[in-house]
């Protein structure tokens, strides 16, 4: 019985693949990510801040190739959660896939497997290369802080990619999820950058700390002492203790509206 | 078609479009940032700092010309001028009266060399157009060091150009001649199979 499961699996998995990265989706993408990563690389963070330290460096440099390669990845993720996902709710789809020998938990794992994970690999791959290749001593010396950069950057897209799934499991329609998860994760960065300025206007860490639950990179740009506020340092002066316990914390919040959606999957979604 | 032929053309036209960004990457020209050039009287077995960076980031290319009238030695050294002037200051003290540190002797340099011997990044002889070149790997200080191996004086002209570039165009374009054929020969398959499988719709159609 067990024999047999790997296969369908690989197909719910394939079909899915074949469906979220149809040609040219997958090379625009690639493009993109390798175009951006290149353009965007700058070391003028680091020159400009407090933070000199080699972590910081590297802490600069992650985070400046992130950003629109970051948001492409956010459409990509959002649109095979939300459209391919979505759709497949609307068409049917998924009681063709619910008709295979396969748990629910499965299939949900071979579709979020494609949408996310492959997503997420294109997308590590390409820029830890590029870093690599851009500036090789830094990378390799501090591969550990670019990767938790990497980790407190991502939080607040897989969070609000958990939002979007349980989205569209409730309301079954891609198009408005998009919108939602969107509008979501727009609002998400406004709200993290007034926390930060209503944290250096009344001096207060509470702000930060609240938000940092949701955006971790919060609390890593300040324990790296790369705020662009000054006296910021004197507000919140995080240990790396307490960077990894948000960034923790923010996982931990993200993988319990995961948790939700394939609780609900399993039991209570109904075609 | 098989998956794995769908699989390899699809990696294949991922590496292609990687090779693509980097060569568009690649042909983005560097900007000159800062530019120095001098005139320098070296006296016999002399020799002198002539340039010092601080904070060059790998996007940072430093390019030096040299024309001199005789042999000349070149250093770039990854580090500070602080550390060298601290160093000589150490080991070999001025004489009282004297301004500390405007040129130096060879050995005072060949043993500062081999006690720091990781922070010769070039080291160059030359006398009519030598150019050293260098990008560095990391946040680094430079520090340009000019001798004289003769037994006379030398005159030395120099110039010293900073670029910025967003990317290391050679290395870009190494590696885009690198994955675009490789991408190509992935995708042969795939895209054979994808066009006879497009050819017998058409008979059939037909």
């Amino acid at each position: 019985m067990q024999k047999g499961k790997g296969k369908p699996f690989l197909e719910v998995l394939a079909s899915a693949i074949n469906e979220d990265y149809r040609f040219p989706i997958l090379e625009i993408f690639v493009f993109l990510y390798a175009l951006g990563t290149f353009a965007l690389a700058s070391f003028a963070g680091i020159l400009s801040t407090m933070g000199t330290s080699g972590e910081a460096v590297a802490y600069s440099l992650t985070t400046s190739v992130l950003g629109t390669p970051l948001f492409v990845f956010l459409i990509l993720v959002f649109k095979n959660l939300a459209y391919g996902f979505g759709s497949d709710i609307e068409k049917g789809v998924i009681q063709t896939y619910l008709s295979y020998p396969l748990k629910r938990h499965q299939i949900l794992s071979a579709k979020l497997l494609s949408a996310i994970g492959l997503s997420l690999l294109i997308l590590l791959s390409i820029q830890v290369s590029a870093l690599y290749l851009l500036a090789p001593d830094i990378v390799a010396n501090f591969f550990g802080t670019v990767m938790l950069t990497y980790a407190a950057s991502l939080s607040p897209v897989l969070f609000v990619s958990g939002i979007i799934l349980l989205a569209t499991l409730f309301i079954r329609r891609g198009g408005l999820s998009l919108v939602f998860g969107i509008v979501l994760y727009f609002a998400l960065s406004i709200v993290s950058s007034m926390a930060t300025f209503m944290a250096f206007a009344t001096k207060s860490p509470v702000p930060l700390k609240v938000i940092s639950l949701l955006y971790p990179n919060t609390v890593l740009s300040l324990f790296y002492r790369m705020q662009f506020f000054p006296g910021m340092e004197q507000v919140w002066a995080p240990t790396f203790l307490e960077v990894a316990l948000y960034i923790g914390a923010s996982y931990a919040i993200t993988a319990f509206v995961f948790a939700i959606a394939y609780i609900y999957f399993c039991r209570r979604f109904s075609t | 078609m098989k998956r794995w032929t769908v699989l390899l053309g699809r990696c294949g036209t991922a590496l292609i479009a990687v090779g693509l960004a980097m060569f568009l990457v690649s042909l983005i020209p560097q900007a000159t940032i800062s530019s120095f050039q001098g005139i320098r009287s070296l006296q016999r077995e002399n020799c002198i700092v002539v340039y010092y960076q601080d904070n060059l980031t790998p996007q940072n290319s430093l390019t030096v010309d040299i024309t001199a009238n005789n042999t000349v030695k070149a250093y770039l050294l990854e580090t500070n001028f602080r550390m060298i002037y601290d160093w000589l200051n150490e080991h070999y003290p001025p004489a009282p009266g004297t301004r500390p540190f405007l040129t130096f002797n060879k050995t005072c340099l060949t043993e500062f060399l081999t006690a720091n011997p990781q922070i010769t990044v070039i080291e160059k002889e030359g006398a009519e157009g030598t150019i050293l070149e260098y990008t560095p790997t990391k946040m680094a200080d430079v520090t340009l060091i000019l001798c004289n191996p003769n037994p006379s004086t030398v005159e030395v002209n120099y110039k010293v150009s900073v670029l910025l570039g967003i990317a290391p165009g050679v290395k870009l374009q190494t590696l885009g001649q690198i994955t675009v054929p490789i991408g190509l020969a992935l995708t042969a398959l795939w895209t054979a199979g994808s066009f006879k499988a497009k050819m017998e719709e058409h008979k059939l159609q037909g």
